[in-house]
């Protein structure tokens, strides 16, 4: 019985065993049910009439609560980063798998959130304000991905929860994001906003295809993340 | 050919003492092989350099003919690692962990839920299949660990004391695990304490003592060595030839307490 295939397929095996753990963690963690803490404040800040528009909360309470799947992709559990290096990963197909795992939990809870929050804020969110979002997220998400990589290398965090450390990732990655919407705030002032975002987070991807995780790889590569981790 | 191949093997930790000092040593391959020391002569550390998880300050490590160096996987598709900290994710059930090891190793669906069936029976872990790993005992996660390990049918075992701390049933269910595993031409690299064992399963042992091998030797041979200080007399037990290896020559004071 022939039983192994090829190299090819094997990263792509690789890529869809790593997307259903992610997926079950995810939901079985009980850690992950932080993300309820961040919808209250969100709701409030929904409410505060200066605010602009209730998706800009969801964005925010999104990115925040989604903090650890961009900035700590090898230790979603305390052991993750040595079990993962016993395997022959395709680190490119494992890294990939994880990125795409956080960009779907990303428009996943952005929609729930954008849901939710708009369900109490004063005036319902319209289309515009939906695209507004889901245009902001294409040029945002990328560059995040690049840096979280780079530091889920550099800085990875065996253990995951409330403490101050994971308060100050949370506190840096927000204000990463926000120097990350710089594009996107001066492209929205533009009559051809619309389509310079789409080609921004076209380019965005493209980056993150062809040199993120590339470098990712060679970083995990060297080994030395196993030992960056702190006990 | 040998499985494993270390060739002064140094490695030291923050206050700079050598853990593994010029580390030696040849596996051959489909030999059942014990790896024995005492508490802190380096062997877990030498587990850890085999796996990939901390490299050598100095040294070569070749694994099944291949180099390991940061980088290399295709070696890790033919070995499989039970290691004594718990390097699975406890979160999933033993299925989902052996599904995620099976996958992990490139091997089909089909393939994986009929040898995903045959490990839930011979571990006998069928009713605890949808439990989480970490509210098994460390008998069973053991088994799982053993399980993940074994899913790829790989050419070489390496395993951190994985008799340790465990009920005789699952020993039992290791070792004979192990035994079929070495009679299909696997070579399984062990470390344990429990040398009554070590000399019924193993072909062949090895001594680590301060960081380096003293003695290897095949265990058939065990009690014909002659004791280095009283060359008349031969050894009765892997135990004393391990005793007297590794204790220096020292004895022990003794208990009055306990006499009077």
């Amino acid at each position: 019985m022939k039983t192994k295939p090829p190299t090819e397929e094997v990263a792509l095996l690789q890529a869809q065993t790593v997307v259903h753990a992610e997926m079950i963690h995810f939901l079985r963690d009980p850690i992950n049910l932080k993300f309820l803490f961040f919808l209250p404040p969100a709701i409030f800040a929904a409410l505060w009439p200066h605010i602009g528009s209730s998706i800009v909360p969801a964005l925010a309470a999104t990115l925040l609560g989604l903090e650890p799947k961009f900035n700590n992709i090898l230790f979603q559990s305390p052991n993750e980063g040595e079990a993962l290096h016993l395997f022959p990963c395709r680190w490119r197909s494992v890294v990939a798998a994880k990125n795409s795992t956080a960009l779907a939990l990303t428009l996943l809870f952005f929609l729930l959130f954008g849901l939710s929050i708009g369900y109490f804020a004063p005036s319902p969110t319209g289309i515009v304000e939906w695209r507004f979002g889901l245009l902001y997220l294409l040029t945002v998400v990328f560059p995040l991905l690049h840096f979280g990589n780079l530091h889920s290398i550099q800085h990875p965090r065996r253990h995951l929860g409330w403490s101050l450390g994971d308060l100050a990732e949370g506190c840096l990655f927000m204000i990463l994001a926000g120097l990350c919407s710089i594009p996107f705030a001066i492209f929205a002032q533009t009559e051809l906003g619309t389509a310079l975002c789409l080609v921004y987070g076209g380019l965005g991807a493209l980056f993150w295809w062809k040199v993120s995780l590339p470098r990712t790889v060679k970083l995990l590569e060297s080994g030395s993340v196993l030992e960056k981790v702190e006990e | 050919m040998n499985a494993i191949e270390l060739d002064g093997i140094e490695k030291s930790y923050g206050t700079g003492q050598k853990v593994i000092d010029g580390l030696t040593l040849r596996v051959p391959e489909a030999r059942l092989f014990g790896f024995l020391g005492i508490n802190g002569a380096g062997k877990t550390t030498t587990i850890r350099i085999l796996a990939g998880l901390q490299p050598a300050d100095a040294g070569r490590v070749r694994i099944l003919g291949a180099d390991v160096v940061p980088g290399r996987i295709e070696h890790l598709g033919r070995i499989g690692f039970v290691l004594d900290e718990p390097l699975y994710f406890d979160w999933m059930t033993p299925e989902e962990y052996w599904e995620f090891a099976g996958g992990m190793y490139g091997l089909r669906e089909g393939t994986i839920s009929v040898r995903i069936k045959e490990l839930l029976e011979f571990f006998d872990l069928g009713d605890k299949r949808d439990e989480p790993i970490s509210t098994l005992s460390t008998g069973m996660k053991k088994k799982v660990s053993l399980g993940a390990a074994l899913i790829h049918r790989p050419k070489l075992i390496v395993l951190d004391e994985p008799l340790e701390g465990i009920d005789a049933l699952a020993a039992i269910a290791i070792k004979e695990a192990l035994m079929i595993a070495a009679a299909q031409g696997t070579t399984v690299f062990l470390t344990s304490h429990v040398l009554d064992t070590v000399e019924r399963l193993c072909t062949d042992v090895a001594i680590l003592h301060r960081g380096a091998i003293v003695l290897q030797c095949q265990t058939s041979s065990v009690r014909s060595l002659t004791h280095p200080t009283l060359p008349s007399q031969t050894f009765a037990s892997l135990e004393e030839l391990f005793v007297a290896t590794v204790s220096d020559g020292g004895h022990r004071d003794r208990l009055r307490f306990l006499e009077q």
